[in-house]
């Protein structure tokens, strides 16, 4: 959208806006070049369905990538800058629809994007010299577009309130909805730096927030911001601290499980597990109304404190079927077709949560121990180097080993929040996908912690197949 | 960094602000000075005994006196509490007469849009301020109730609002003035 493919001649965004400058004199060239990137895009994408284009930049360079698009619109529509800023402001960076709607109706667009005031201008009869909001008269007074007029001490003080709620390209004149552009703003502070700084930080963090191209790294005091082309939930990671995340919902990569659904297990994983453990472990339900009913001690009479209802809680049963015999429960036995029925919905839902929870949590600590089995792979190269066997780059392969050991159970882990959301047919072909990929996995990390020099290849096979795998069930299953 | 460049700015923004109070106040009370003077000489029977503490320009009250039903057997006495920041903050007003109505909570808190942080204008004076207070009173917005339940019952069985409401009134809001 933004990021016009025709001219975009350098893989990475940022670099591109850097190189704004550079004439654009030879036009085959540029051509060629569009083919050659296209091509290799392409080639690209297919060999690694994860592969996302996206730059990583320090958050000022962002100002630079704003007033290129600024700058495009202006010299498309004939307007000033400032004027072009607050159309994509208002349509949330959109060049296309801020296009659509200035060819449209264009006052209605200027009204909504508060640049014309939504009531007609007030025409001031006379220039007043009394500032209407603090009634003083010895300041110099500064106009706004819509013809409102205010000392300005009162604009500063006005612009500092805002700037002190969170507000900074949404400041409004202090009499309409007209808004004001940074001209006005540099203008009015511009004996004050402090407060300008201020202003443009906010303006920073607010354009990056609602730009659909670009995101904050959310890495913990981090301030590096990412740049794609089009949004999608791929993988973009933070050449500042390195965190790996989720371009569409900023958390960590969850291929091939999307967003929403992500968003969803993360939420039950926080509220429920623990309670989850709890109750399955502690509590059976009510045969009658199903509540979860745990025994805290007593005799194995148990009344429902819900429905009231009198059951065993060996068998699950009706109490007065025990015909007042004390705890004579042979019944299970008698006929647990019955007892089966009784098993409730919400106890299977329960134990189908489990299920996953309990893969995704393994899955999660293995890959923490990868982690440790890197580090051991890395001492014992370091010995049999210093014994003589193989230089260091002989051994080299056993890292990449860990390395993809580690990429591939990262996939694994993130599989299973998506198989607990799945239903229908595809589900099967998904479950059984996942198994092949599990059963390579696990095959390679037996191999990475036995492997010697000796059987290399082996272990070079094994990581070829487990890749493929992996590729595989991202390519046939993907979430976007 | 952003957050702890943002945290170092905002006590940057504090300090300025606390050098800016003095003549905030100063201007605040030029401002409210000639508001008061104005709301007195205007003279207006809706809302009357506009009093303001002799020591602090910033606390009014005053006494809203409804013209239609179910509101109008009865007045309301309210409190006006201005910020030293303002006009760049927003008053609050807060009813000391109970008030059976669904955008006036049992505290007395009132949901007027004209006075919300995010909507207020400094150039908005007090009168209209209350102004839209009283048309507020007139015309309950069911839309945005306070008190859901009184919401439901005005949208659903007016007459039985009505009902209520007048009762309510005559029970604990303030005698009328005479005229």
């Amino acid at each position: 959208m933004a990021f016009d493919s025709q001219e975009s001649q350098t893989s990475s965004v940022g670099d591109y806006y850097e190189s704004e400058e550079e004439e654009e004199d030879d036009y085959k060239y540029f051509e060629e070049e569009d083919l050659m990137e296209d091509s290799e895009t392409f080639s690209k994408e297919n060999s690694d369905p994860e592969w996302y284009e996206h730059s990583c930049m320090p958050s000022q360079e962002v100002w630079s990538i704003i007033k290129k698009e600024v700058c495009q619109l202006s010299q498309d529509l004939q307007v000033t800058d400032p004027i072009a800023r607050l159309l994509l402001y208002s349509t949330k960076w959109d060049k296309s629809l801020a296009v659509s709607k200035f060819n449209g109706d264009k006052n209605q667009f200027f009204i909504d994007a508060h640049i014309h005031p939504s009531k007609p201008k007030r025409q001031p009869l006379e220039p007043c010299t009394e500032c209407p909001i603090c009634f003083s008269s010895d300041d110099a007074n500064y106009q706004l577009y819509c013809g409102h007029s205010f000392c300005c001490d009162c604009w500063i003080s006005y612009i500092i309130s805002k700037l002190e709620r969170g507000v900074s390209l949404g400041i409004e004149c202090m009499d309409c909805d007209v808004l004001m552009g940074f001209e006005v703003i540099d203008t009015l502070l511009v004996k004050r730096s402090s407060v300008i700084r201020r202003y443009y930080q906010l303006a920073l963090s607010q354009i990056v927030e609602s730009h659909p191209l670009l995101r904050w790294c959310p890495g913990r005091d981090c301030d590096m911001v990412f740049a794609v082309k089009e949004p999608l939930p791929k993988r973009i990671q933070c050449t500042h601290c390195n965190l790996a995340t989720c371009f569409q919902c900023g958390e960590e990569y969850h291929s091939p499980t999307d967003c929403e659904s992500f968003k969803n297990w993360l939420l039950k994983c926080r509220d429920d597990s623990e309670t989850a453990h709890y109750i399955t472990s502690n509590t059976k339900d009510c045969p009658k109304c199903s509540s979860a009913i745990e025994k805290n001690g007593g005799c194995n009479h148990i009344r429902c404190t819900k429905c009231s209802f009198d059951f065993c809680w060996m068998c699950l049963s009706a109490w007065a079927k025990h015909n007042n015999e004390y705890y004579a429960c042979s019944r299970y036995q008698a006929d647990p077709d019955v007892m089966k029925a009784k098993v409730t919905k919400a106890r299977e839902a329960l134990k189908k949560y489990i299920f996953y929870f309990e893969r995704w949590d393994n899955h999660h600590k293995s890959l923490l121990l990868e982690e440790e089995t890197r580090f051991k792979i890395q001492t014992r190269i370091k010995e049999q180097v210093s014994n003589g066997e193989g230089t260091w780059i002989d051994w080299q392969y056993l890292l990449d080993a860990a390395d993809l050991l580690r990429k591939c159970r990262y996939t694994l882990k993130y599989t299973y929040p998506r198989a607990y959301w799945m239903i229908g047919d595809k589900k099967h072909l998904f479950e059984y996908q996942q198994a092949q990929l599990e059963l390579e996995i696990e095959n390679l990390s037996w191999k990475v912690e036995r492997a010697t020099i000796t059987d290399r290849a082996d272990l070079e096979r094994q990581m070829a197949v487990t890749e493929i795998r992996r590729v595989t069930l991202l390519r046939d299953f993907k979430h976007y | 960094m952003r957050r702890r460049r943002a945290e170092t700015d905002s006590i940057t923004l504090s300090l300025t602000l606390l050098l800016f109070i003095s003549p905030l106040i100063m201007a605040a009370t030029k401002r409210l000075a000639k508001e008061l003077d104005e709301i007195r000489k205007s003279g207006q029977k809706v809302f009357r005994e506009v009093q303001v503490n002799e020591t602090n320009i910033l606390k009014w009250s005053g006494l809203i006196v409804p013209d239609n039903p179910p509101y109008n057997k009865g007045a309301f006495r309210i409190n006006i509490e201005f910020m030293a920041e303002y006009p760049f903050k927003p008053p609050k007003i807060v009813f000391l007469t109970k008030i059976y109505h669904p955008n006036i909570d049992e505290k007395g808190q009132v949901c007027l849009p004209i006075i919300s942080p995010e909507n207020w204008k400094p150039a908005t004076k007090t009168d209209q301020v209350i102004q839209a207070l009283v048309a507020l009173v007139h015309d309950p917005e069911p839309e945005h109730p306070l008190r859901g339940e009184i919401a439901e019952e005005y949208t659903r069985d007016k007459k039985l609002f009505l009902k209520k409401a007048e009762d309510f009134t005559l029970k604990f809001a303030e005698k009328r003035p005479a005229d």
